[in-house]
């Protein structure tokens, strides 16, 4: 079963956050990607639309959220990085940058996982709001996720 | 740490300065409460003209390049340094100037 998980808190600031994505012993070159960042440089351009817009003392820089693979998926990582990409895609509703790490070297090999950042300062200014439910994103990655053939995430939907 | 802010400032204005600083704060992309605030710490706001712009047109820089990280005639990869040291200068430039410190290097109107 695939997990999707919205992280509340964020204990590490911006760039510690993107050191723990970016550890060489979980990721490597070809595992990470942004949507509207450059992946290489993601924390200094993230600030810069913070900057931009004067946000000061934000209680949080940035959403983290992590998507999981069923244990013991095996495939190649351009096949992932797609599907990840995909995924960071309908996690935002609107212009906001996203950084996006897949972690699946030594320890994570067994359990592919992908790490977002998502900048809480969108393009416009505007503060992050989660729009929909987490179920309706659970179904919006469940809709991915069959399309390539992996295991769904499970959810109660009321 | 983030202090909590449970205490409030109290301000009588007219109606005409209200609409005027409410105005303004607009134009910045920021609340009301937020330009005062932001005021009050620093004393003065450097504007940079259409920053707003500026930070779509690399949003939208960004999207394009990975479309083209591929392609044999796309200095993608340089693009992207070349993009990465101007942001890194205009971050330090307003990290700098939120400091009160002074840059020569500030163009507040770009």
């Amino acid at each position: 079963m695939s997990i999707l998980k919205f992280e509340n808190r964020t204990p590490r600031s911006l760039s510690k956050m993107y050191e723990y994505m970016i550890d060489p012993q979980k990721t490597d070159a070809s595992a990470i990607f942004g949507i509207g960042v450059n992946p290489n440089n993601a924390v200094n351009e993230m600030q810069f639309v913070q900057n931009l817009y004067r946000k000061e003392n934000l209680t949080h820089e940035y959403l983290q959220i992590i998507f999981a693979f069923d244990v013991g998926v095996k495939a190649e990582m351009s096949l992932i990085r797609e599907v990840c990409e995909r995924i960071g895609a309908v996690l935002v509703t609107d212009k906001r940058q996203v950084f996006g790490a897949i972690h699946y070297l030594g320890k994570e090999a067994n359990h592919i996982s992908c790490h977002y950042m998502i900048n809480y300062v969108g393009i416009d200014g505007a503060l992050y709001k989660q729009k929909y439910s987490v179920v309706h994103y659970k179904k919006l990655v469940n809709q991915i996720l069959n399309e390539y053939g992996f295991n769904l995430i499970h959810y109660y939907d009321s | 740490m983030t202090m909590k802010k449970n205490n409030c400032l109290n301000i009588r204005i007219n109606e005409q300065e209200k609409c005027n600083y409410a105005s303004e704060a607009r134009d910045l992309g920021m609340s009301l409460s937020e330009y005062v605030i932001y005021l009050l710490r620093h004393r003065q706001i450097h504007v940079i003209n259409s920053g707003s712009k500026l930070a779509e047109a690399m949003y939208e820089l960004n999207t394009t390049l990975n479309k083209c990280l591929t392609h044999p005639q796309i200095p993608a990869q340089t693009i992207r340094r070349t993009i990465a040291e101007h942001i890194d200068k205009l971050n330090r430039c307003i990290e700098n100037e939120k400091s009160g410190g002074h840059s020569n290097n500030v163009n507040p109107k770009i």
